[in-house]
């Protein structure tokens, strides 16, 4: 399925490159991008578990940002999976927060699961949307025809052979960004909803959509939206009927 | 009269002498017991007043109560049922007598309105608290409370964990469990063990324990899961009330009876009688038997059209009753039956149990019912009447079912019978009853949750260490390292503590063991939209590549999402038995049997067909063309192969479509076949690299290695040893659905990912996909996690059988015989059957199985020419 050879990065649009494990880079303002991190997901949804989400995204933005020297972390909405959390996941996520700050600034596009607060008791101040190197930066749950936009929301993903892997989408007007958080099998972008939800954003054909998939640690160019359909749907061998074949000694 | 009921309460006695005149069986060894406030178990067949024998004590007791004007506004009895509707049938039950008797308070009379809020009552008032109550019913509960109470596992939970309910419950003298044999085992059954326990740390004064089972065995152990560990516990064994005679017959030539010739033959045996019902092991088979017998007409059968007489045209007094069926529809064909109008009704096995279905004269069991209760059950429901004898036919649809069903008839005469297994220990259990014993705001030491749950027989083994080990993952432990903030309740160390109202709502929302059987949607690959859906417990044992049929379609797994089945159609064999979980497995007593009579024909075949013959008469009463049959089953099998025995299993070889496989010959059972060949694909893909497929049945496994690869014999052979058991078997287990979907009921059970919460619940698909998450996410920091241990211990112990499988192992005995048959042997015949399951038209399967025998025919004519 692998077209081209995986890469640590991979361009999407002039100066905005695909990394792993599903981070934008902007190179102009030097920006990291994350969509959808869902941090204190474990707490928001009730579970009696450790807030992973939080620690994970965090230390990889850490070390995203080491490697690539980034000024500013851009959340890219849906930073936290529920306003309604534990006093210590509030704390856990704020002391993450504050340790980005230390490296660059933060800021911190609100989405839909931020809510009516738009976070304001965890997160603080938040934006309703970001404009870097001429792109719109907004989370996607409301439609938008403006300009160039990068959105987060849809969690884009490729579901192949029982495994799902998030996947990057990007258009001449638009990069969908994959979730970070690990809670989401996403939607297909090889299904009609993702197609759907894309064509409030002026997307008018899946053929003029590239697929990036995304591991831990490479990502991996796809091609098209329609050409994946196509090789996703190609059927297998055909079979005899078993009336035909009854058990013979092995020989 | 009977002298039984003078010892209760007059009012009581009197109406017992008018209404039931004479006492059953279970009553009569039952109500001295109950009188005298004893545990105890009654073991008997439905329609034995098993019920009537637990309340009547109970109510004699409310009577004097009342004499003694100590009638006082406290609930006195509990009725546990595990479902929610036999709470409100048995409580219309009991209303009844108690109003005949004159003790039950119409709910608005005046003089119940006059007592209301008076703290001494002169009547008796019954309730039922379940789930489905309604919130204004609960209240009144709480003002007056029923002195009778129905309710269930779940409610009984949330009742104990309510400081309001608590006090009503203070004064239960006794609890009656029904259906003790769907709970005992299952962790619904842990988790009332351990809720009973909690009731008798609050009640005043000891209440004594009945419990009402259907026939369940060992009754020493399931009395001691219902009285407790230490406690003493009466038993009244009535299994065995009514006589019961089993025939055998084989309608078929060669090898196996096509669908029309079973039809034929119920047809046949049921014109002999007034009324049959007739038995199948699914559903599909049951409407097409029915339709099969509706098809064969009566000769002298005239009908009346218009006043006319005339010839009938279609036998219309065949009903089908299963629970695919419409409610209405089922209740009409059971009133037809009562009715006699009648004459056969065909069902699964809806009618096994419970419904009054008045006089059968015989009970037809086609295939048999895979297991001594399950025939039991079946053939009891004949000769519904005192005295009578149970007469039943199993009309075996292959030879494997005739060996089958004469080793049945074995061990119901030796009275041996399938042992009830019960959960060890469930730490999930545990954990919710921990949660919902400080819900109203108690400190509980952790050594006395220790000797409370211990008194529970399922948990009498717990270990100390596994207590602590929830309590603080419920504290907030976490996992591993990391520490979690969301906390179920407080430990410091000592005792554990409640933590307010928010946590009781959660423990409220998601209360229960019972894990929510859903049902997944089955898509064909590109299309949007379901062609049907399949039980959830079915994607557990599937994998990419298997083949099943589904409303008539062949159906191939292109992928497996976690919440749902991609397919592509088919056109190849089935590879996966069914995707209904109807066809139950063997207990291990009858697959001994099994090997017990194979091995005794084989030795005598040996020495001369005539000792054969007379062998299978002496033992299992098996004679004629059945016989004969059983004979020439285990002489082909030994001209081709050889016939396992305990300890020497035989491993057959053979190439399918270029594939190379191998037939395991265990006769070990179902659950067992299935752990080893779990683990042993795990050995194949390490020795080949490959995945490998795999079918299993009650007397094997069958192994598929893909195109192009292939083993050697001394390498199949060296296969089954127990070096590294346990770790192959976990590989084979850690990428099955199987475990990451009992994670997830485990899960939830233990209050770790919770089903509802805050009013909503949780999206079945986010739920699957984050208990995934959360399971990979946990098995790779933790392994020592109690929900883990919990999970791995469930797949292992419940579901499959991990001790009974090395047991096995350690057993048999090396070299292991392996052959390379000329033609399928007939062993393997119903490994192929099983391979296809229900789904496939009987009458594919008989023409595949009398092909199959055709060759083993020519093979064996050859060698003998």
């Amino acid at each position: 399925m692998l077209r081209e050879a995986a890469a640590r990065r991979v361009p999407l649009a002039e100066g905005i490159d695909a990394v792993a494990p599903g981070l934008l880079w902007m190179r102009e303002t030097r920006t990291i991008v994350a969509a959808d991190a869902h941090l204190a997901y474990e707490d928001v949804i009730g579970g009696a578990l450790p807030t992973w989400s939080t620690g994970d995204a965090i230390s990889v933005l850490q070390k995203a940002a080491q490697e690539f020297g980034a000024r500013e972390f851009l959340f890219l909405g849906d930073v936290i999976h529920g306003a309604r959390m534990s006093e210590g996941a509030a704390l856990e996520v704020q002391s993450g927060l504050e340790r980005l700050r230390a490296l660059a600034l933060v800021t911190l596009v609100a989405g839909n699961h931020e809510g009516r607060t738009r976070g304001a008791d965890v997160l603080g101040d938040t934006v309703e949307f970001a404009e870097r190197s001429g792109w719109l930066l907004i989370h996607g749950d409301k439609q938008s025809l403006a300009g160039r936009a990068i959105i987060g929301h849809l969690h884009p993903s490729v579901r192949s052979d029982g495994t799902t892997a998030p996947v990057f989408l990007a258009g001449e007007r638009i990069i969908v960004v994959p979730a970070l958080t690990p809670y989401s099998e996403g939607l297909d972008v090889c299904g009609d909803d993702c197609f759907e939800a894309l064509q409030a954003f002026g997307v008018t054909s899946r053929g003029e959509l590239q697929v990036v998939a995304t591991t831990e640690e490479l990502v991996y160019p796809l091609g098209s939206v329609s050409g994946l359909r196509q090789e996703l749907r190609r059927p297998s061998q055909p079979q005899h009927h078993y009336r035909r074949k009854f058990l013979r000694p092995d020989r | 009269m009977e002298p039984l009921f003078n010892a209760l309460h007059p009012d009581v006695a009197r109406w017992c002498r008018d209404v039931l005149k004479e006492a059953t069986e279970p009553q009569r060894a039952a109500i001295p017991l109950g009188l005298e406030r004893r545990n105890v178990l009654v073991s008997s067949p439905t329609g034995t007043g098993k019920t009537l024998a637990a309340f009547l004590p109970v109510i004699s007791a409310l009577a004097h109560r009342r004499d003694e004007d100590r009638l006082f506004p406290r609930t006195f009895a509990l009725y546990i049922s595990p479902l929610r509707a036999l709470g409100y049938d048995v409580e219309h039950n009991v209303r009844r007598p108690l109003r005949e008797m004159g003790l039950l308070e119409r709910p608005n009379s005046p003089r119940a309105r006059l007592r209301r809020g008076r703290i001494r009552e002169t009547h008796v008032r019954t309730g039922v608290r379940t789930g489905d109550t309604p919130k204004d019913e609960r209240r009144l509960m709480l003002s007056r409370p029923p002195h009778i109470l129905m309710t269930t596992p779940e409610s009984l939970a949330v009742m104990l964990a309510m400081e309001s309910y608590r006090k009503t419950l203070r004064t239960v003298e006794t609890v009656i469990v029904d259906e003790v044999h769907a709970l005992a085992t299952n962790k619904r059954g842990a988790q009332l063990a351990l809720l009973l326990e909690s009731l008798e740390e609050l009640a005043e004064t000891p209440f004594n324990r009945i419990g009402l089972s259907a026939t369940i065995s060992p009754l020493d152990r399931v009395a001691k899961f219902l009285a407790g560990a230490d406690r003493e516990c009466e038993i009244v064994d009535a299994r065995r009330l009514r006589s019961i005679s089993i025939d055998v017959l084989a309608p078929f030539p060669n090898a196996m009876a096509p669908l029309a010739t079973v039809a034929q033959a119920a047809a046949r045996l049921s014109r002999e009688e007034r009324t049959t019902l007739v038995f199948t092991n699914v559903r599909s088979q049951a409407e097409l038997i029915a339709h099969g017998m509706a098809q064969i007409l009566e000769p002298e059968s005239v009908e009346e059209v218009n006043g006319q007489p005339r010839e009938r045209q279609y036998d219309s007094r065949i009903g089908v009753h299963h629970s695919a069926l419409e409610r209405n529809v089922r209740h009409r064909v059971e009133a037809a039956l009562r009715a006699g109008k009648l004459r056969s009704v065909v069902c699964s096995s809806s009618l096994e149990l419970g419904v009054d279905i008045g006089f059968v004269d015989r009970a037809l069991v086609i295939g048999g019912a895979r297991g001594m209760t399950p025939t039991l059950q079946r053939i009891g429901r004949a000769g519904h009447r005192p005295g009578a004898v149970a007469r039943g036919t199993i009309i075996a649809q292959d030879r494997d079912d005739i060996v089958e069903a004469a080793a049945t008839k074995r061990c119901i005469a030796d009275s041996v019978l399938e042992e009830a297994a019960i959960p060890q220990a469930p730490l999930d259990v545990l954990a919710q009853w921990l949660v919902g014993s400080v819900c109203y705001d108690s400190r509980l030491p952790i050594d006395d949750a220790l000797r409370i749950a211990r008194r529970a027989y399922p948990f009498a083994q717990l270990e100390r260490s596994d207590l602590v080990a929830c309590a603080r993952y419920l504290s907030g432990g976490g996992v591993g390292e990391d520490e979690a903030h969301v906390r179920r309740l407080g430990f410091d160390g000592e005792a554990l503590y409640g933590l307010g109202r928010e946590v009781c709502a959660a423990f409220f929302e998601n209360v229960g063991t019972i894990p929510d059987e859903q049902h997944v949607p089955v898509t064909l690959k590109g299309a949007r939209h379901a062609i049907g859906r399949v039980e959830e417990s079915f994607l557990s044992e599937i994998r990419q590549g298997d083949v099943f049929v589904l409303n008539g379609r062949t159906l191939r797994v292109k992928e497996l999402t976690g919440t749902g089945i991609i397919v592509e159609p088919h056109a190849g064999r089935p590879t996966v038995p069914q995707w209904s979980s109807h066809l139950r497995g063997i207990p291990t007593a009858l697959a001994a049997e099994i090997h017990t009579l194979r091995n005794g024909v084989a030795e005598r075949f040996r020495s001369g067909g005539g000792s054969a013959l007379e062998y299978l008469r002496t033992r299992y009463g098996l004679e004629g063309l059945e016989a004969e049959h059983v004979v020439r089953y285990i002489s082909e099998q030994i001209a081709l192969s050889g016939v396992p025995d305990a300890t020497h299993p035989v491993i057959e070889i053979y190439r399918i479509d270029g594939k190379q496989c191998a037939v395991f010959h265990t006769g070990a059972g179902r659950r067992i076949n299935e752990t080893l060949a779990r683990a042993i694909a795990t050995r194949i893909f390490w020795q080949i690299r490959a995945n490998v497929q795999l079918t299993t049945d009650d007397n094997g496994f069958l192994l598929t290695l893909p195109a192009g690869k292939s083993m050697r014999d001394e390498t199949w052979a060296k296969l089954l040893h127990v070096h590294d058991f346990e770790r192959d078997l976990l590989a084979g287990l850690r990428s099955s659905h199987l475990l990451r979907n009992q994670f997830r009921y485990v899960a939830n059970t233990g209050l770790l990912v919770l089903r509802r919460a805050g009013g909503k619940t949780l999206r079945r698909r986010a739920l699957s996909w984050n208990s995934q998450r959360i399971f990979e996410r946990i098995f790779a920091s933790d392994r020592d996690f109690p929900l883990l241990r919990e999970t791995l211990r469930t797949v292992t112990r419940d579901l499959l059988d991990a001790p009974g499988a090395l047991a096995y192992l350690e057993s048999i005995e090396h070299p292991i015989r392996l052959f390379h048959p000329k033609a399928a042997s007939p062993f393997t015949f119903g490994i192929i059957t099983s391979s296809f399951g229900d789904t496939v038209v009987l009458d594919d399967r008989s023409s595949m199985v009398e092909a199959l025998h055709q060759r083993v025919q020519e093979v064996l004519e050859r060698r003998a020419s």
